[in-house]
């Protein structure tokens, strides 16, 4: 009897610093659900806080720029993730080939990723400067343009610059995981293949990708969750402009609680997103289920 | 067992004995002042030495200035006034709106000091009625909520006289719109590709604080938010997408295509370029004065190089119209939760004694009376500054409680039709619809 309640013990013991990171994180969701039902106005001056149904969601959705801010974040998180998705098999199928220094390639494109998101943020604004930004100025240099590109504050191009600016960082975490999925494949198998007549094409259509498809899976759904709620790179590079033309569900969220002081909405909106989270990793949850 | 109890007792009365000691030393009261200036060489400075000299003439007050960069100030305060939790002394913005913060907390953010100023003289003999200038403007239903302290104004137009030499420009075009135009394009110095030296800067980067350098513009055009910024601020008395805005829109775009660095800029983007020479003109508020002396370049140009034309006259379609100028102060305002009201109350009136003006009006503008005889004497070029300011109508933003918001969208809108986004009228009717939601949404 005494050592069946030590194991119980010992048990609770490893499952206790979750449960308080469980709490930790509930207290301020449960706060953030009952706030977006709620009539929370920094600036009202009263410290009560009615119970109004869905009126935060309806203020969120007749925002002027709400479908504008929904096209902008869909664009963001689609080409983001593809190209992440797509760059990062590029990369992990040429590290796992025969090539000279992958080992030292392998350590150079972590850098991108480990690269804190401010450091990111000031290299970019640096280099695109229009008047003094290294790349406008080699494309003046080689005469391929006469003056500086505005690329961050062009309405037309600072959206897919700031995409390219995610795909550059955020790429590499892929790569890797791809890359140690593809250093899982039995070297067999291709050997196999080439007895059998398979070019490189039909080796990586019928070996290579339907083994590393499950990771590739994981990681499309696991970077679909990641981009959509980007905030910081795209705060820091553009801070959501020119006239909200990089302004997705992230910015908006903080503009309403920490410029507009309407922390009702920002919830609320911050609830919207959360479902849109929630779905994907249902989704993925299923998937997990299904393949064991 | 008697060793035991001796025990017991040694450790008793060695508690005792501490829970005494901790019982009879009295701690100081220790304050906090908030303020975003710490991170400014000069006046960071300046704020460090105020409060050694207020703590060694007050022993048992302990006055620590708190470090917030001004990037995150005005949004902090609202938060830490919302949660009873900002410093015991705030520096404020009337160009940021003391209302706004003062209604953010049921019964006002900040205390009335009126009963405090009365009869209250400081050591140097400073009267803070009768010697302080502005105490009508940081007013709140009658009431004084803070003190002034500082006060700025904006802009006057700064150029090098070398420069306007060797294009051989006379500054006195500098001083309307038409001639400030052509004088900046023609100041601009072509390079290969991009110019050598730009000739005018104008900040148009989505954050940058509006009231410093736009709202001049559309006043001075005749336009602005409300008519001449007087209330009632109802929804229905907003003009902001008036024709004269419009047009003092119109202007800058044309300006800034013309003659400014291309792309996002903040004010802190321009300076830099104005004291290396990249940029011919540009606007300055008083307290950019003090960045320019430390930094422009060659080693005394400040001095001998740098001269100043005040606002230009507004002067297209034929009519006629004389500068109107931005001007706010940064008073101090001591926290309605404070523990220490009448401790805070002093060290905020020590701010306006003699030698601490004297030394903080490197960045603005002193309001001690006493201290406006020097004032050109210690720093001829701020002293130029505001002897060419005073001489023109000043106004400020409107004070409500919705100003934080307004800010937000006002910068916006200029963003939105200085890099091309919109046009003018576009950007200002978008900006007149929102401004018009923020109005109408209930308390």
């Amino acid at each position: 009897m005494k050592r069946k309640m030590n194991d119980s013990t010992v048990g609770y013991l490893f499952i206790l610093p979750m449960v308080i990171v469980m709490i930790i994180i509930a207290i301020p969701l449960i706060q953030s659900v009952w706030m977006s039902f709620s009539d929370y106005y920094l600036l009202s001056g009263s410290r009560t806080h009615a119970f109004i149904g869905l009126e935060n969601f309806r203020s969120v959705i007749g925002q002027t720029h709400f479908w504008k801010m929904t096209r902008v974040t869909a664009y963001y998180t689609l080409y983001s993730v593809a190209g992440k998705m797509v760059l990062g098999l590029l990369v992990a199928l040429l590290l796992n080939s025969k090539i000279k220094g992958k080992g030292f390639v392998r350590s150079l494109i972590v850098i991108p990723w480990a690269m804190p998101g401010i450091v990111v943020a000031m290299l970019f604004t640096l280099a695109l400067d229009p008047a003094y930004g290294m790349l406008n100025y080699l494309l003046e240099k080689t005469h391929l343009i006469t003056q500086g590109i505005p690329f961050l504050s062009d309405v037309d191009l600072a959206l897919p610059v700031v995409v390219t600016i995610g795909i550059w960082k955020n790429f590499p975490f892929t790569a890797l995981m791809l890359l140690a999925s593809l250093q899982g494949i039995s070297p067999e198998l291709y050997e196999a293949g080439r007895i059998d007549g398979a070019n490189t094409w039909q080796q990586f259509r019928f070996i290579t990708w339907p083994m590393i498809l499950p990771v590739w899976l994981i990681m499309l759904i696991l970077q679909i969750v990641g981009t959509i709620k980007e905030f910081d790179l795209i705060y820091l590079v553009t801070r959501g402009g020119p006239d909200l033309a990089t302004n997705v569900i992230g910015l908006d969220i903080y503009r309403n609680a920490f410029k507009f002081f309407k922390l009702g909405v920002a919830s609320a909106e911050g609830m919207m997103l959360m479902v849109i989270c929630f779905v994907f990793a249902i989704v993925y949850y299923r998937y997990e289920l299904r393949n064991g | 067992m008697l060793k035991k109890a001796c025990a017991l007792v040694l450790i008793g009365t060695c508690l005792a004995l501490a829970v005494f000691a901790a019982g009879t030393k009295k701690d100081p009261i220790h304050l906090y002042y908030s303020n975003w200036w710490m991170n400014d060489p000069i006046r960071g400075k300046n704020v460090e030495i105020a409060c050694e000299e207020f703590n060694k003439q007050n022993p048992g007050v302990v006055v620590e200035p708190k470090t917030i960069t001004s990037d995150s100030y005005w949004d902090q305060l609202y938060l830490d006034i919302a949660s009873d939790s900002e410093a015991d002394i705030v520096a404020v913005d009337t160009g940021a709106g003391i209302t706004s913060y003062d209604s953010a907390r049921p019964g006002g953010a900040f205390i009335a000091l009126d009963k405090y100023i009365k009869g209250y003289v400081l050591k140097d003999g400073t009267s803070l009625e009768k010697d302080i200038l502005f105490l009508n403007q940081t007013q709140r239903n009658g009431q004084t909520i803070a003190l002034p302290y500082i006060s700025f104004y904006a802009a006057n137009t700064v150029y090098r006289k070398s420069v306007m030499k060797e294009a051989g420009i006379d500054p006195k075009k500098l001083e309307t719109w038409s001639g400030q135009l052509e004088a900046a394009k023609a100041l601009v110095k072509q390079g290969n590709g991009t110019p050598e030296r730009y000739g005018f800067g104008h900040p148009t980067a989505v954050d940058v604080l509006t009231r410093w350098w736009t709202m001049h513009y559309l006043w001075t055009a005749g336009g602005g938010i409300f008519p001449m910024e007087k209330g009632p601020y109802t929804a229905d008395r907003l003009i902001f997408n008036c024709k004269e805005n419009v047009k003092a829109l119109e202007y800058l775009v044309k300006l800034n295509k013309a003659a400014a660095p291309v792309g996002d800029r903040k004010y802190s983007d321009l300076w830099p370029l104005f004291e290396n020479g990249s940029l011919a003109t540009m606007q300055a508020a008083l307290w950019t004065l003090s960045n320019l002396q430390q930094d422009m370049k060659p080693a005394g140009s400040f001095e001998s190089d740098l001269a100043m034309a005040p606002f230009p006259v507004y002067d297209l379609d034929g009519q006629k119209r004389p500068p109107v100028y931005t001007t706010w102060g940064n008073p101090l305002a001591v926290s309605s939760v404070s523990k220490h009201p009448k401790e805070a109350f002093d060290f905020i009136a020590f701010m306006h004694s003699v030698e601490v003006q004297k030394r903080d009006c490197i960045a603005a503008s002193p309001v001690n009376k006493k201290v406006l005889p020097y004032y050109s004497k210690l720093y001829p070029a701020q002293g130029a500054y505001v002897n060419t300011a005073i001489k023109y109508e000043m106004r400020s933003v409107p004070d409500i409680p919705q100003w934080g918001q307004f800010e937000v969208i006002l910068t916006q809108t200029f963003n939105a039709a200085l890099v091309g986004a919109k046009t003018p009228q576009e950007a200002l009717d978008w900006g007149q619809a929102e401004l018009v939601k923020i109005l109408n949404t209930k308390k």
